[in-house]
């Protein structure tokens, strides 16, 4: 091991650490998965990506937060709340903004998503101050022992309350979804949508209202996400812009059109974000963010549809 | 108001008129730079002189975005790189500040062309993407600890510059008044060379490429060299921008250099115009200049009356559009109607139904340039200088001097000003 010291942590096929990091892993695999989730269903029907997808993540955990700290309700009942003003706003944004520059060109929609991202962050900012929030209620407990012990030792392998709460919140979205895409109407229309605009306008499905419930779902996802989010992390304006950049990387490797690819897509990046700092020592802390970037660059330039994704054919 | 041809009527300047008009600008925009070098405050120099450095990263960007079409949000990173580039020459290796200026545009340069190499491959969202990728990056790479001998780490690094005016200047100028000529004299120089290349081989390319790449390579441009050129070209303006900004604020440090720069770029180069060279100054003091006001009017006594104005300017504004739009093109005043009508609406209700405190936060400068992008998104996609362009066509017509030969055989001056009238009206405007 001393000869790769300089790459290698010493301990790093200690097997402890090892199962500690592989359930880190899946843990924040899992809000990346989320996020990418979010992606992936704005970017099947109306084919942009929504940059200010992190900063509604953002506005409505704090949403949830007043819901919760200032008007005391139950912590459950205000991520509800969050949660469904946040479609609302994602559909409204759809149908005023986003469709009507659809048409222009991708760069008209990337500058109005920067210009959403501006607005929401700066709001934050006004509203709730810079400054971490330290009187959260958080919808997992997360004192120090609330954990289950799995194995023990010197370094013992726990599992905490919020990474079983955060793994059970994507499986239920993931099925719920799978569900309503499958097995509904509604599901039915937004795959029909999602295939071929055009032709599903054809035979009579209300082709604008899929992409409004699109953007609806994306953000209702972002809120659900911000909240098990701001879980193990301080509540303030910028605190999901990392965790988007992640998001957009699950999304890139998992294929921008498939939510199976999203999921999978996340937890490697969550084993990425666990596992690179203790292969290459010169990484540590944020700078994972830069191993986030060079796994899109890799991605686009080697295999732009993703490990799921289906290929893009042009037509010239 | 139409002429025989369908065009509307305008008011012809000839070749040489319009060589002494633009000549005449020139001199009162120089004439001005030197007014704010020499007469003003220091502090509002800074101001200036920041939004001349941003000015020349607009450019930069202008040419990656608007004329080569490829979506850049990372250059806030090459802006970074310049900035860099000089505090380590300037600090490390004791060079003198301009000697720099170079290497920092070399470096922007070489980074740019990698940052290019993706562009091949890659388009549109996907390019934003790994650009703003590079953005977010680029201050957590300036952090490594490895780095810190040069980066001076998360702190950053302070740049001393001794800038004091030379003996041989005739008028008595501060030391930042100096700095601001130098970093104004620069930026116009790269300013000449921008607009020259524009009109040359390299521009040409750069434009073919953005409006259709199939066209571009029939007609023998070589989209690798055309993207990786667009790329490589803004990177430099952009990282010599960031060298002439050291002089003006004498650190470097990786929280300068974050995303929200490279927005602000975006803003400015949204408000300026999209394919226009000037659009980049009028973009760069917007972004400056209107943060300055509004942290005036926030924190000032009642907000409410800022509100007021900017919603009575709107209602005029919006007023006078939608009569022209009435009287010329009736079938786009619904369009207009919608686009005005909640503009002016969420306007009134702002600064009427909301408290003071709300109002406070809503002329925070990042809510007013996220407004300005959507707003600008819908009214004006090319920028006041495309919008302002597209009015005077309407009004003024530049003929071209015509080659002797020609000019003989042609019979009366009006019809050569009906030429040249036709194909003027046809030059405008670009996509965004």
């Amino acid at each position: 091991m001393h000869v790769l010291g300089f790459l290698i942590e010493g301990d790093f096929f200690q097997m402890n650490l090892f199962l500690q990091r592989v359930i880190n892993a899946i843990t924040n695999g899992a809000i990346y998965a989320l996020l990418a989730l979010a992606v992936v269903i704005i970017f099947r029907t109306a084919g942009g990506l929504n940059f200010a997808q992190g900063e509604m993540a953002m506005f409505s955990t704090f949403i949830s937060y007043v819901f919760a700290v200032n008007f005391g309700w139950p912590i459950g009942l205000a991520i509800l709340a969050s949660i469904i003003l946040s479609m609302i706003f994602g559909a409204t944004v759809e149908a005023t903004l986003v469709r009507p520059l659809a048409k222009r060109s991708p760069l008209a929609e990337v500058i109005l998503t920067l210009g959403i991202f501006l607005i929401l962050n700066q709001l934050a900012f006004g509203i709730w101050g810079g400054e971490p929030r330290p009187d959260v209620v958080k919808p997992f407990p997360d004192a120090t022992f609330d954990q289950v012990e799995i194995v023990s030792g010197a370094p013992n392998v726990v599992l905490r309350y919020e990474s079983i709460g955060i793994i059970v919140v994507l499986a239920l979205l993931v099925v719920g979804l799978i569900f309503l895409l499958q097995k509904t109407k509604v599901g039915l229309a937004y795959r029909a949508v999602a295939s071929n605009k055009e032709s599903s306008q054809l035979v009579g499905i209300p082709a604008s209202r899929m992409l409004m419930l699109g953007w609806a779902l994306a953000a209702g996802i972002g809120a659900i996400a911000g909240a098990l989010v701001s879980n193990n992390q301080l509540l303030e304006p910028n605190f999901m812009a990392p965790v988007l950049l992640f998001g957009f990387s699950a999304a890139c490797l998992g294929g921008f059109d498939s939510i199976g690819g999203a999921v999978i897509g996340g937890l490697i990046m969550g084993a990425v974000e666990a596992f690179i700092p203790g292969l290459l020592t010169i990484i540590e802390g944020d700078q994972v963010l830069v191993v986030a970037v060079v796994v899109i660059l890799i991605v686009l330039l080697a295999r732009p549809q993703g490990l799921f994704g289906s290929k893009k054919v042009e037509r010239v | 108001m139409t002429t025989t041809n369908g065009l509307p009527k305008t008011f012809p300047l000839r070749g040489k008129e319009h060589r002494i008009w633009q000549t005449v600008g020139y001199a009162l925009v120089a004439f001005a730079v030197l007014w704010i070098g020499i007469n003003m405050a220091d502090f509002n120099i800074s101001l200036f002189g920041k939004a001349v450095c941003f000015a020349l990263a607009i450019l930069g960007l202008n040419l990656t975005t608007g004329y080569g079409g490829q979506v850049s949000l990372g250059h806030s990173a090459f802006f970074g790189l310049g900035g860099y580039t000089t505090a380590y020459l300037v600090v490390g290796c004791g060079w003198s500040f301009l000697a720099t200026i170079p290497a920092a545009a070399l470096v922007g340069l070489l980074v740019g062309f990698v940052t290019g190499i993706p562009a091949v491959r890659v388009k549109g969202l996907y390019l934003a993407l790994i650009t703003l990728g590079l953005a977010i990056a680029f201050p957590t790479f300036l952090r490594m600890p490895q780095l810190q001998s040069i980066t001076g780490g998360a702190s950053g690094k302070p740049v001393p510059i001794s800038w004091t005016p030379p003996s041989w200047f005739p008028f008595g100028v501060t030391a930042r008044g100096w700095a601001f000529l130098t970093v104004a004299s620069v930026t116009a120089l790269m300013f000449l060379l921008a607009s020259n290349m524009l009109r040359s081989r390299v521009g040409r390319m750069l434009r073919a490429v953005r409006d259709n790449e199939i066209g571009a390579t029939v007609s023998g441009v070589n989209l690798t060299s055309g993207k990786t050129t667009a790329f490589a070209v803004g990177a430099l303006y952009a990282a010599v921008a960031g060298a002439l900004f050291v002089l003006l604020t004498p650190v470097v440090s990786p929280d300068q250099y974050s995303f929200l720069l490279a927005i602000q770029f975006i803003t400015g180069l949204v408000l300026g115009g999209v394919s226009t060279v000037s659009g980049a100054v009028l973009g760069a003091l917007a972004i400056v200049w209107l943060p300055y006001y509004t942290a005036d009017a926030a924190n000032g006594p009642n907000p409410e009356t800022t509100f007021r104005n900017v919603l009575i300017a709107a209602a005029v504004i919006g007023a006078i559009v939608l009569a022209i739009t009435a009287l010329r093109n009736r079938e786009k005043l619904m369009d207009r109607v919608k686009v005005v009508g909640p503009l002016v609406g969420v306007l009134a209700a702002a600064t009427f139904l909301f408290p003071d405190r709300w109002q406070r936060i809503l002329i925070g400068p990042n809510v007013i340039f996220g407004s300005l992008l959507i707003v600008f998104m819908f009214v004006a996609p090319l920028g006041i200088v495309a919008w302002i362009r597209e009015q005077r066509v309407k009004l003024i017509r530049f003929v071209p001097a015509l080659p002797p030969a020609l000019l003989q055989r042609s019979t009366s001056a009006t019809d050569t000003a009906e030429l040249a009238g036709a194909g003027a009206s046809t030059t405008s405007g670009g996509r965004p």
